[in-house]
């Protein structure tokens, strides 16, 4: 069961030094996207023996932050002086990994940033490699933005993420025809996790690749279990390509 | 080829002349057209500080600046004259233009005449608009509404705007976008063209240490207003006589 996710643990010199970017959002908020940042984050950490560059846009809270204090910065990206931070920073630092929780309520106008001073552009002559992970919500309306996002952005890697604990996104509407119909590099299907295991995954305290490395042995058995199997759930997505790559997931 | 002259101006001071004309010449060139300009702003030469070599100050109320600009069209090498116009002077140069012959020689069509009228986001940019029109027969009048250091916010409504457009015989009209107000500042201590700042270039030519995110918002922004500058029938007569006279040269 532990095979993969223990072999990423113990090759982080064997990663790629090329920089990445991992931008993780939603048009809506509540649906699991910290969550799924912060197992990012952690799997990021875990393959390349420290933590990425964080910038939580939730100002002035703060999500992901709070699980990775010392790894980034919450960003006004109201203010130009954060954007410049934010994107000039991934530009200039080009040998580090870059974590972006986007809040639900910079999604329209941080991508709108993004594709008016052509950031992808400016990624691919640093060598950096730009990976948006959208979360899909459950509306018709969340597969459209996500579509239309996609197909805004063509140059830059895009996959939606359909988190299972909020129901089923292609379920409504026209949704699977949409969503049918995008261009997407792949999918990822995030499992629902027990209230007890949801509970852990979101505690500040708790890192999944210390869980990975075996940090977390008092837990209880069934308990352990579960996230394991979240976690393979989660590797056995990879498609080869990526299997030791510097994606995050 | 047919010289232009395109005169950028308005009554009232900071509504944006110079930031025009540092655009339109910036277009022109990018167009490889060759252009001359002119700034009045007398002694300081804000246009000037940005094209040192290109933008030469005058005295628009001296008579032999007056003949720098329009005694030397003929044997000038550019095509296309840009004269920044000092602020508050817009009725008086017209005025001037017009006691010296040049109005009507531009209906004679001598050469080809446009104004550029930037108004800003207050009623007496309506009034000045009154007032200009009674110079305008025979020339490419267009209004450039300027929204580059303002919000969207205009004292006057759309309709009242309206009715005194529409009494303004063939005007077109332009919106100068608005432009993130850091970026703005970083081109303007910059000292250099638009053009060069995108392509992180200092104001001496060399290479710039200038903000990805700050170029990308100059660089949308320039793309925005070139599309409205490609649309004016002044600057489309431009491409068509350079067109036409780099087809004569192969």
């Amino acid at each position: 069961m532990e095979g993969s996710l223990a072999q990423d643990s113990q090759t982080p010199e064997q990663e790629q030094t090329i920089a990445s970017a991992t931008i993780v959002c939603s048009d809506c908020p509540r649906n699991g996207k910290t969550l799924f940042a912060k197992l990012a984050t952690d799997i990021l950490t875990l393959r390349t023996g420290r933590p990425p560059t964080i910038f939580d846009t939730d100002e002035p809270d703060g999500g992901l932050i709070h699980h990775f204090p010392d790894a980034g910065q919450i960003v006004d990206l109201s203010k130009t002086t954060a954007q410049v931070a934010l994107f000039d920073g991934m530009l200039e630092r080009i040998d580090s990994h870059f974590m972006i929780d986007l809040s639900a309520r910079h999604f329209s106008p941080f991508f709108q940033i993004y594709r008016d001073i052509d950031f992808q552009t400016g990624a691919e002559e640093c060598g950096l490699e730009v990976s948006i992970f959208f979360i899909i919500d459950r509306t018709e309306a969340s597969i459209v933005a996500a579509a239309e996002l996609c197909a805004s952005l063509p140059r830059t890697r895009f996959i939606p993420v359909r988190n299972e604990a909020i129901g089923d996104a292609l379920s409504v509407g026209k949704s699977a025809d949409i969503f049918a119909g995008m261009r997407v590099d792949r999918e990822i299907i995030l499992p629902e996790l027990s209230a007890e295991a949801q509970g852990m995954a979101e505690h500040v305290d708790f890192h999944f690749d210390s869980f990975i490395a075996g940090k977390y042995d008092h837990f209880p058995f069934e308990l352990k279990a579960e996230l394991w199997g979240f976690l393979e759930s989660l590797y056995e997505q990879r498609d080869s390509v990526e299997t030791g790559s510097t994606h995050p997931l | 080829m047919k010289h232009s002259i395109i005169l950028v101006g308005a009554d009232k001071g900071g509504v944006g002349k110079t930031t025009l004309s540092r655009a339109l010449l910036d277009y022109l060139e990018r167009n490889n057209v060759l252009a001359r300009a002119f700034d009045t702003e007398n002694p300081r030469g804000t246009l000037h500080r940005f094209y040192p070599a290109r933008a030469t100050i005058i005295d628009l109320n001296n008579v032999a600046d007056q003949m720098r600009i329009l005694d030397t069209m003929d044997s000038a090498s550019e095509q296309v004259t840009v004269v920044d116009l000092k602020a508050g002077n817009l009725s008086s140069a017209l005025d001037i233009f017009d006691r010296i012959g040049v109005l009507q020689a531009a209906r004679d069509e001598e050469f080809n005449l446009g104004l550029l009228h930037v108004v800003g986001p207050s009623i007496a940019s309506l009034d000045e608009m009154n007032e200009v029109a009674k110079y305008t027969n025979g020339m490419d009048y267009v209004v450039a509404r300027n929204f580059i250091n303002e919000t969207n916010f205009f004292e006057w409504d759309e309709a009242t705007y309206s009715k005194y457009f529409a009494r303004l015989p063939n005007a077109k009209e332009i919106e100068v976008p608005k432009l993130n107000e850091m970026a703005y500042e970083q081109v303007d201590l910059a000292g250099a063209t638009f053009s060069d700042f995108i392509a992180n270039k200092t104001a001496k030519g060399e290479d710039g240490n200038f903000s990805f995110v700050l170029r990308g918002y100059v660089r949308k922004w320039l793309r925005d207003i070139d599309q409205q500058f490609g649309e004016l029938d002044m600057i489309k007569s431009i491409m068509a006589a350079k067109r036409s006279n780099a087809s004569g040269d192969s």
